[in-house]
């Protein structure tokens, strides 16, 4: 026998004379293992009525103790097993589940709310079955029940979640206010010293188009200057019209020369004659067989025909003083007529070759 | 089924009225929506459990609803509200997850 070495059995060195009242004591103490009396075989006889009590007791013990344990088992297993208050079955074992409810459940015995068999720990076919069991629409009022809340946590959730897409800020918690608040202010901040650097960077770069279009501005007029003077571009303005014929000779080179730097020294600024335009390289020289003036390579003859601009009083005078231009002109035997004109037009153009030896000295500083 | 369509039936009312929900329920609303979700999980772990009770699925829903909003409530009054409902938050979505396990054991064996 297993008791008869326990250190709790009192009753092991036990004597015929007082073998009832510990049997009974070791009964109380320790209900399990007073039934197997066994173990002091000698005393059968004597002890028979202290140990049919102390079965009857123990036995009773146990049945209530057993019983009461298990329940409690069950019901600390049941907790722990689904850890959850949440539609579980709180006394399983006990008869304290209302009549109304057990009714309702034993009518459908289909209806997974059964609380014990094998339904408590089912087989993997069996939670589907249990599942598509409890699909299946019936009129129960389980089913009902569990519309109705399945319902309303379908109606909170669409109303949280069109709050949430609102996101007003009343429904916001004060600290999360704060929050915000200070996110705005630093963000704010944030833009406004972007904002800053923005506009300085815009005023730089306005300042500098100003520049630019400045530099444009007087490129543009240097370079409508510098076309005039080259011959580049055509144009118009006041000025002269000289006509030299040759009735009684022929005008030397020279003497065309000479007009052309006496029209110079009077300020004229753009000079034709005939279709050639005449600038700072342009020459003079007489042709081989004779007859005209060769004027930048090309050949011209009488009658030479002046367009200038320029001051048409000055110019006119210049060319009218005694020993002259124009008596120059007589002296050859030719006749000149000046006619000043308000806006002459001087449309020949000449290409300005591309400086091959020659480049800009780079600016210093 | 009938629970799957009383879901369905909420949406679609929630979508159709367009309920404007009270300014002082507003902070409770998301917890309570969380704790009614861990009830339906509870219930439906329960269901596979085989110790599905509507009386306590009630029970536990609407109790599980009102605790949470109490808490956040208490949160609330003692200045520690969202500390507060991120703690029940947290809470009930770990519950959801062991019951989600419990049921995915149940259906799927692993």
């Amino acid at each position: 026998m297993s008791m008869s070495g326990n250190p709790f059995e009192p009753s092991a060195p036990r004597g015929p004379s007082d073998a009832a009242a510990p049997a009974e004591d070791a009964a109380v103490l320790d209900d399990a293992a007073v039934p197997d009396d066994a173990a002091v075989p000698e005393n059968a006889a004597e002890l028979e009525p202290a140990a049919v009590l102390d079965d009857a007791a123990a036995r009773e013990d146990t049945a209530l103790f057993g019983d009461a344990a298990r329940a409690d088992d069950a019901a600390i297993l049941d907790h722990g097993e689904v850890s959850d208050d949440a539609a579980l079955r709180d006394e399983p074992t006990s008869t304290g589940v209302p009549v109304l409810f057990g009714a309702d459940i034993d009518h459908d015995p289909t209806d997974p709310v059964v609380p014990d068999g094998p339904a408590r720990h089912p087989a993997p076919p069996g939670a589907w079955h249990t599942l598509l069991r409890a699909l299946r629409p019936r009129g129960t009022r389980a089913q009902v029940l569990t519309a109705v809340l399945c319902g309303l946590l379908g109606f909170a959730v669409v109303a949280q979640v069109r709050l949430t897409h609102d996101t007003s800020l009343s429904t916001l918690r004060q600290s999360d206010l704060v929050e915000i608040l200070d996110q705005a202010t630093r963000q704010g901040d944030e833009l406004q010293r972007e904002a800053a650097a923005l506009e300085q960077t815009r005023q730089e770069l306005e300042s500098g188009s100003n520049s630019r279009q400045a530099a444009l501005d007087a490129a543009t007029r240097s370079a409508a200057t510098q076309g005039i003077l080259t011959g580049r571009l055509p144009a118009e303005g006041p000025g002269i019209v000289v006509t030299l014929t040759e009735p009684d000779g022929s005008i030397r080179p020279l003497t065309l020369l000479n007009f052309l730097e006496e029209l110079r020294n009077s300020g004229a600024e753009a000079v034709q004659l005939n279709d050639q335009r005449l600038t700072a390289s342009s020459y003079f020289v007489a042709p081989a067989d004779g007859g005209g003036v060769v004027v930048d390579g090309a050949t011209l003859h009488a009658p030479y025909r002046w367009i200038v601009i320029g001051d048409a009083d000055v110019m006119a005078t210049a060319l009218e003083i005694p020993g002259g231009a124009l008596a120059s002109v007589r002296n050859d035997g030719g006749r000149g007529s000046v006619l000043r004109k308000v806006l002459v037009s001087v449309t020949a153009t000449r290409s300005v070759p591309t400086p091959v030896n020659a480049t800009p000295v780079p600016p210093k500083g | 089924m009938i629970a799957v369509l009383g879901l369905v039936i909420g949406v679609v009312a929630g979508l159709v009225f367009e309920p404007t929900v009270p300014v002082s329920l507003q902070p409770y609303l998301p917890i309570a929506v969380v704790a009614a979700l861990d009830a339906l999980f509870g219930g439906l772990r329960a269901l596979l459990d085989g110790i599905f009770d509507d009386r306590v699925f009630l029970v536990s829903f609407l109790s599980n609803v009102v605790v949470a909003a109490l808490i956040v409530f208490l949160g609330d009054q003692l200045g520690v509200g969202s500390q507060l409902s991120t703690g029940v938050v947290v809470v009930l979505g770990i519950r959801i997850f062991s019951n989600a396990a419990a049921i995915r054991r149940h259906l799927f064996k692993a």
